[in-house]
Parts: structure tokens; sequence; C-alpha cells
């Protein structure tokens, strides 16, 4: 028996970035640290933080990143990048991920002090706030398509009844 | 040069241990590997380790978990991926699907089931390792510790008792509202096995984590892990082999050894108790010499290293049978000093 199911699949995972606009005008060193579920993300390479309207990339900085033990990707980053006031008041910052693609890299000089805002990862990019490539994929799927495994059990089965079997006869 | 049974046993350990443990510096690095998985190209470039718990990260030649100590965390990867400790912790934690487990689980059934526990004797890398620091005391004339039998059974199940324990921590820390304990306690029996410390190290890695001598934390950690391997290293140089009798997964290969397709068997009428098998024995099995009711000789220590049958002064007394087909038995040969 199986099972059909829809859905919508994005091109990559997005987040909007919660920024509080600073009152005073000026140049600031947007930080921030993004954790990440184990698998979610392969390398943080993979990551890269857009402008809004027009999704620019906007650049930025991976100060640390951290992996998940046992190859399972990244555990989290800590990000930085350069905006003005005039940029964290008009535009929003999308943080994306997922994305088999190097991104764009900028060094922020760490002799150049510059007054901090700190990010938080806010709620999830839908397709009604931005304009994203999005594709429509039909899946079908077995409803416990893990049986199919569970044919390894008879060989193990058969191995351990052997073993049992001589050992109980070896002498 | 003889070829005796001890020359193709150090033969074999040797190319294993080479294979096992510098596969990925032989393969990954030269880039003949590295299309298997692109992480090996990647990893390491952009990413910095911060973990003081984990070394390796690189992809392993084969995805495979053969019995033996074959340590995950050796530098650049050995031939495989790891061993079963590291297979069962991993799983039980993240949850992996038995699907995915059982695969594992039958290639080492079936290994086991066909050559028992020879796979400590001539193919664990920390087995060869256990050898070469006892060929080193028996160089420096030192007289090794003999583990009675109750020891030997107080460390049986000293193992049972760690291999449920920590088996039972991985299941704990994968429960969702424990999960931040996986950055300390991910993989517990890999923290105190001697494979995890000396895999790594003799391919040119850290014994415990990336970071070396960067910090006063790190610096305290590596100090205290090496203070470890060499901990190892003297338990092993004071008695011979003697984490394979806690080692979980030759405890696990042990239960193939009665009742397996290899079989070590005495003709108890031909021997004469003289007791040479039991002094080169590197496990320390007595009843080799002692068994005078069952032909089978195939217990649980046993490593099947063939020692006592390339030493036993008795023609056609020891033999080792495979599928019921003799390979090899005892012959008459001098007996050096140990």
């Amino acid at each position: 028996m199986s099972l059909c199911l829809s859905g919508t699949v994005h091109a990559a995972e997005r987040r909007f970035l919660d920024i509080e606009p600073p009152q005073k005008p000026g140049t600031y060193l947007v930080s921030g640290t993004v954790f990440f579920n184990p698998g979610e993300l392969a390398s943080a390479d993979s990551i890269r933080i857009l402008k809004t309207p027009d999704l620019t990339d906007a650049g930025f900085e991976v100060l640390f990143s951290e992996e998940w033990p046992g190859g399972s990707g990244v555990m989290s980053v800590d990000i930085t990048f350069v905006a003005s006031d005039k940029e964290l008041r008009t535009n929003r910052f999308i943080l994306e991920w997922g994305l088999e693609k190097r991104a764009k890299r900028e060094t922020v000089d760490p002799g150049i002090k510059l007054p901090e805002v700190h990010f938080n990862p806010g709620r999830e990019v839908t397709v009604d706030d931005v304009q994203l490539p999005v594709g429509t994929l039909t899946v079908k799927v077995r409803r416990h398509p893990e049986y199919y495994y569970y044919w390894y059990l008879l060989p193990i089965g058969a191995i351990l009844g052997l073993l049992i079997w001589r050992k109980l006869h070896a002498r | 040069m003889r070829l005796t049974i001890t020359f193709w046993r150090r033969f074999t350990q040797v190319v294993c241990f080479a294979l096992l443990v510098y596969s990925g510096f032989i393969f990954v690095r030269s880039g003949r590997a590295a299309g298997n998985d692109s992480r090996a190209e990647t990893d390491g470039s952009n990413l910095r380790v911060s973990s003081i718990l984990f070394t390796g990260r690189r992809a392993p030649v084969i995805d495979a978990y053969p019995p033996g100590a074959v340590c995950y965390f050796v530098k650049d990867r050995g031939l495989v991926k790891g061993c079963n400790i590291f297979l069962i912790s991993d799983a039980l934690t993240r949850r992996t699907p038995l699907s995915l487990v059982l695969p594992a689980v039958l290639v080492f059934i079936i290994l086991s089931f066909l050559v028992g526990r020879l796979w400590c004797g001539w193919v664990c890398p920390l087995g060869a390792f256990g050898d070469l620091i006892d060929a080193i005391r028996r160089r420096l004339r030192i007289r090794h510790a003999k583990i009675s039998d109750g020891a030997r059974q107080g460390l049986r199940i000293a193992s049972y008792t760690t291999f449920f324990a920590t088996s039972g921590l991985s299941f704990f820390i994968g429960l969702r509202q424990f999960s931040y304990l996986q950055k300390y306690l991910y993989l517990p029996f890999c923290e105190i096995c001697p494979a995890r410390l000396m895999c790594p190290v003799v391919a040119g890695g850290s014994p415990g984590f990336a970071g070396g001598f960067a910090t006063t934390a790190h610096c305290i950690f590596t100090v205290l892990l090496y203070g470890l391997l060499a901990f190892f290293a003297a338990g092993f140089m004071a008695a011979r082999r003697v984490w394979c009798h806690f080692c979980p997964i030759g405890l696990a290969t042990s239960w193939f050894n009665r009742g397996g397709m290899l079989e070590l068997r005495k003709e108890g009428t031909r021997c004469n108790r003289c007791g040479v098998c039991v002094d080169v024995c590197p496990m320390g099995c007595t009843h080799i010499r002692d068994e005078k009711e069952s032909e089978l000789l195939s217990r649980h220590e046993c490593i099947y290293c063939l020692r006592c049958v390339e030493f036993c002064p008795k023609k056609k007394c020891l033999r080792l049978n495979f599928f019921g087909l003799k390979l090899v038995e005892s012959w008459l040969r001098p007996v050096k000093a140990h």
C-alpha cells in the first residue's frame, strides 16, 4: 500500500533575523549565533545573509563555528556583518542555508571599533514574504518503508539459531 | 626465516594495522577515495572544531563496522568507519532507525560467526599495539603479571557492566530534554577506550581533541589524555593483553567462539599436561592444559593467536578447524623462553 504526499519544496531554508533597529545613526556591527539541528547544515559555506526587498547577498563573516559530533554537520555558527542604521531600519535581513554554493564572505576589520547590534533568528520566511523560487513535488512513499530492511533479521536469526544449536551440540 | 604461525600473525597484524589506521592518509589524502565523500575535500577548510571531545572529521574509505577496536577518531580516518561500540552508542543517541543499523549488525554477526575472536588476535589494531608492547617487555626482560581466573572473571563482569552503563547513558542523552549533554557525553565508552587514545596518536593526531595546547584547558586535557595513554601502555606492559579481557567488542565476539565455524580442538590422549600452551598464551587460558572431558577448546577468552598450537611439543595434539576442516595442527618445535 502506498501513500501519496504533495508539498512545496523550497530551494533553501530561510529565516528572518530579528534585529532591533538602532536609535543613533551610524554603521553597526551586527552579530549573533545561529544553532542548527543535526544534519541540517553540512557546512558553514552553505550560509548566506540576504537583504530584502531584492534579496541581495549582504556578505558576512563566520567568526566561529562548531560541529555536531559524528559528522552530523554544523551545530552553531557565530555570524557578523556590517550594516548602517538606515539599512537596519528599512531592510530586513534573512539567513539562508542549505544551498550547495559558497557564500559571499567579507572580513570585518578587527581594528575598527563599531557599535554592536545583536540579532536573533526569527520566524521562518514564507512565500508571502518574498519572491522565492519554489517548485511543487509529488512524492509517493510507502507507509512503512523500513519493513523492507527487516529482511536482515532473517539471516541474523538464522545465524544466531545455528550458533545456539552448535553451542548446545559442541563437544 | 621460518614461516611460522607467529610470523604470519605478525605480518597480518602489520598489514591490518596499516590498512585500518593509515588508509585515510593513504587513500583520502592522496585523493583517490576523496570522491566518495565531498566532506573529505571541504571538511576543515572553514570550520574550526572547538569541541574537546572529537578529533576525527574525515570520511571513511568503507562505511563498515567490523569486529575489532577500529577507531572512528583516527586522523584522516582509517579503512572503515569505526567499531561496533561506536555504532551502538551513536545509534542509541541519535535514534538511528533499526533499518540502518541492521546491515552493520548482520556483517558483524557473519564475521564473528566465521572466525570468532580471531579478529582480536590477528586484526585488531589495539591488540597489535598490545603485542608490540609485550614484545618490548620481553626484550627488556621484564616479567609480566599473570591475570588470575578470578580477575579475568571480574574484568568480564566489569566489561558487561560498563557496556550496558555506557549504552544506557548513550540512550539517555538521546532524550530531547537531555540532549544538551551530548556535547559532553556523546560516545561515553570512547572516552575511556585506549584505542581512542592510541589510534589517533599513531596516525599523527591528538589523543583527545583537535585543540592540542591552544589554551590552558586544552593543555590540561591533552596532558591528562597522554597520561591515560601512558597508563594503558603500562597496563599492556604489566599484563599481556590486559585490555582484551575487558574489551566490549571482544566480549561480543567471544559469544561466537563456542559454536562458531572456527574451532580449537585438543586430542586429550596426546596431551602430557606440560603447560607450555598456558605459558605462551597471551590471554592466560589455563583450560587448554586442564580440559579433560571436552575436545573443544574454543572458550570466550581465546583470541585464536594459535601460539598454543605452534608451541605445543606434542604432534597433532592441538588443531584448528574451520567448517570442520583442519587448518593447522601442532608439531614438534623447540620452545623459547617467555
